[in-house]
């Protein structure tokens, strides 16, 4: 399914998407490299001064003094409550739950560590959990000391199968950002392309504000988080979350991150992610899609800039991104849902029908936008046929003046994506007659690799009139675009300004 | 109309009477958008006056601060933006919708790829006031017709919401006597919660308050 797709398409585990070829085994051993990727103390992070008066200076919380390396444990939290959601990690390779809340008696089930959960209820320092088990979902009971405090994967019954899926698995070492690089960020399996173009805008412009979020303490093995919060105008407060080195990893393979990470087991960008996705409830919630213009700023805790491309003229392009690059703002750009087709004719059939037909597509990922579908006869003879679709049919209906009956499959997976008949003596003269335009979902320029309906980072201005962007998928990247290109194809621009990153002493 | 300082016909450009400022009247037929305003304004439709952004942007985008855009009796279509297909506001301004229909306009989230937030509407400063408007056949993800997030406002007095409405982040939202057939669906963060009032009218989708993050919402009869 597309939407499948758009999430990183080489980790788009809830089915569907692009698990083929060399991207998807670059990514089985990352993991692995990072692990290896210990840093030492002096590579702590600094500290920034405010980026504007409207956020005081800031300085970490805990202030401790690194310690000397101990065993990386997963965060508990500090009390257990109903509702609660985290993962069961304990020491083996399994978590049991048992029926009764003394733990004694018949096994409920027997989970991967790791494993998702959510506190049904608290008896002591027992506590009943609902995971999932394969195809169900099973309550049963657990010492609260295997209850770790992890973002929820999903809390939607319809994807619960994701949490069977994936698992919270340790990656060792200090994974906070050294030189940080919008190349090192690639988008997972959740929806938050916003959230890594974001990363990856601001690591280009200002790779000290990303260095600066992100404090490890070597003794507990865990990170805090800076990002901001708007409270109202000019007024940005520090938002502190503090996260372990557990990240989300499929279950059959414990080196395969879930969600961001890079090619080359740079793994800042899950770091920041995993807080953002703890502060924001969840990788379910931030999957649901989100702004550059508040991800930036949340990031920065500057306020970002709109400039909308429609109100752009072509020579205005080059000039814009030049300057903004020079004034070190980090750049962020949205590609529209969906373009336009070239018009087709795609049908068979004589008199008044059926008629059949598929469309052709310019990519393989492609898909008819629902409600698109403009069906006309060049000779003027049949009436004009409109879809009625919408976001989440599989198929639209056909309605227009003389129409007997008429279908449309968006996913184009039937043997004919088009049928329809004509009331008598209404049909074409020819079935060639007949027209089709559509708008179309996917990748919106297969030459140039621009896909619909996402986020990139702005790179760099190449040869003085083509503009380069990065893709935070870490794969598909684009070649560079023309200014004309970039105005047909992305409908949103926006700039942050990251405070300048002074070294803290 | 007497008191319109600019009078616009269907198919002339609007950006210089928008950057003039005080109330410029649309007549009959289809404006072109998008439209970026960034001058106190009041848009005054005509019978029949509509303005499509045919998929190009928001319909009206307010990304400044200290405006007060006003559009009455218009009808917005045809919009589309990664939040806000058919108003967008991102400033510290205000927007007021006063006997207007806004349809057929969408947003998306960038990743998901299927709509974002506030097909109809989206804020996420400001005020965004809706009085006796019909919202209609929107599209997104989350908010089909209305969705406000950070430190917005939204109240909608009167009219009908064919769609839903989000509430996230710190939102403020009052609804009073609305026709709601979709759903209020309102959540928080780990850090805060946006409030929710619904007086009198309808929401026929009901009011979905995330038990894990919990908006203050108040219904009152």
């Amino acid at each position: 399914m597309l939407q499948r797709q758009l999430q990183a398409p080489v980790r788009s585990r809830k089915g569907g998407g692009d698990t083929s070829g060399a991207a998807r085994s670059d990514r089985q051993s990352r993991l692995g490299n990072a692990a290896v990727q210990e840093r030492s103390a002096a590579s702590a992070p600094a500290v920034s001064e405010a980026p504007q008066a409207e956020t005081a200076p800031q300085t970490f919380p805990d202030g401790a003094e690194l310690q000397e390396a101990g065993a990386q444990q997963p965060l508990r939290p500090a009390k257990l409550s109903k509702g609660q959601t985290g993962a069961l990690i304990g020491t083996g390779a399994t978590v049991k739950l048992t029926r009764s809340a003394d733990g004694n008696g018949r096994a409920a089930a027997e989970v991967a560590d790791g494993s998702a959960a959510e506190i049904v209820s608290v008896t002591g320092s027992r506590i009943k959990v609902k995971v999932r088990d394969g195809e169900k979902n099973v309550e049963g009971w657990v010492d609260g000391a295997v209850f770790s405090d992890q973002p929820a994967l999903t809390r939607d019954e319809d994807d619960a199968k994701l949490a069977d899926d994936y698992v919270y698995s340790k990656v060792e070492g200090d994974h906070s950002p050294v030189n940080p690089k919008g190349k090192d960020t690639a988008q997972g399996a959740a929806g938050n392309c916003f959230l890594i173009a974001s990363m990856a805008a601001v690591a280009n412009a200002s790779p000290g504000a990303i260095k600066d979020m992100v404090k490890y303490d070597k003794g507990k093995g865990t990170y805090t988080v800076r990002f901001y919060e708007e409270q109202g105008r000019g007024a940005a407060k520090p938002v502190y979350i503090e996260v372990d080195g557990y990240l989300p990893t499929e279950k059959a393979n414990r080196k395969d991150p879930t969600y961001a990470g890079d090619e080359n087991g740079v793994m800042w960008s899950a770091i920041i992610e995993k807080a953002y996705a703890k502060w924001k409830g969840g990788y379910d919630v931030i999957g649901e899609g989100g702004t550059g213009e508040q991800a930036m700023a949340e990031i920065t805790g500057v306020r970002s800039q709109d400039k909308r491309p429609s109100s752009m003229k072509a020579d205005e392009v080059i000039p814009f991104f030049t300057q903004a690059q020079k004034d070190g703002k980090a750049i962020y750009a949205g590609v529209r849902d969906a373009e336009k087709s070239a018009v087709q004719k795609p049908f068979r059939g004589t008199g008044d029908g059926p008629f059949t037909g598929s469309l052709t597509h310019t990519h393989r990922w492609n898909e008819i936008h629902p409600g698109s579908v403009e069906i006309s006869d060049a000779a003027g003879k049949a009436g004009d046929l409109y879809d009625s679709g919408s976001h989440g049919d599989k198929t639209g209906k056909l309605s227009g003046t003389g129409l007997r009956s008429g279908i449309v499959n968006y996913k184009g997976d039937a043997k004919d994506q088009i049928e329809l008949a004509f009331a008598k003596g209404k049909g074409p003269a020819a079935a060639g007659d007949l027209e089709v335009a559509f708008d179309y979902e996917g990748v919106l320029n297969a030459d140039k690799t621009i896909i619909g309906n996402h986020a990139y980072a702005f790179e760099a201005v190449v040869g003085g009139k083509e503009l380069q962007f990065y893709n935070p998928w870490g794969t598909y990247q684009p070649k560079p675009i023309t200014p004309g290109e970039f105005l047909t194809y992305f409908d949103s621009l926006t700039t942050n300004t990251p405070p300048s990153a002074k070294t803290q002493s | 109309m007497a008191d319109c300082t600019a009078r616009i016909e269907a198919g002339q450009p609007l950006a210089e009477a928008l950057a003039a400022g005080g109330v410029v009247c649309l007549g009959p037929g289809v404006h072109a958008g998008p439209l970026v305003v960034s001058a106190s304004v009041t848009l005054r439709g005509e019978a029949g006056a509509v303005l499509d952004a045919k998929g190009g942007g928001s319909v009206v985008a307010v990304s400044d601060d200290d405006l007060v855009v006003r559009i009455e009796a218009l009808t917005l279509r045809g919009g589309s933006g990664e939040a806000g297909g058919g108003v967008s506001l991102t400033g510290y301004s205000e927007i007021v919708l006063v006997g207007c229909t806004v349809e057929g306009n969408r947003a998306k989230a960038r990743g998901g790829g299927t709509g974002g937030g506030g097909g109809g509407a989206y804020a996420s400063r400001g005020t965004l006031r809706v009085e006796a408007s019909t919202f209609r056949d929107n599209r997104a993800a989350v908010g089909s017709d209305l969705f406000v997030t950070g430190v917005a406002e939204l109240t909608v007095s009167g009219g009908h919401l064919g769609g839903d409405v989000a509430a996230r982040e710190g939102a403020q939202v009052a609804l009073d006597g609305v026709a709601v057939d979709g759903a209020l669906d309102a959540r928080g963060t780990t850090t805060r919660a946006p409030t929710v009032s619904v007086k009198g009218g309808r929401v026929r989708g009901g009011v979905k308050n995330d038990p894990a993050l919990p908006a203050q919402v108040e219904i009152l009869p």
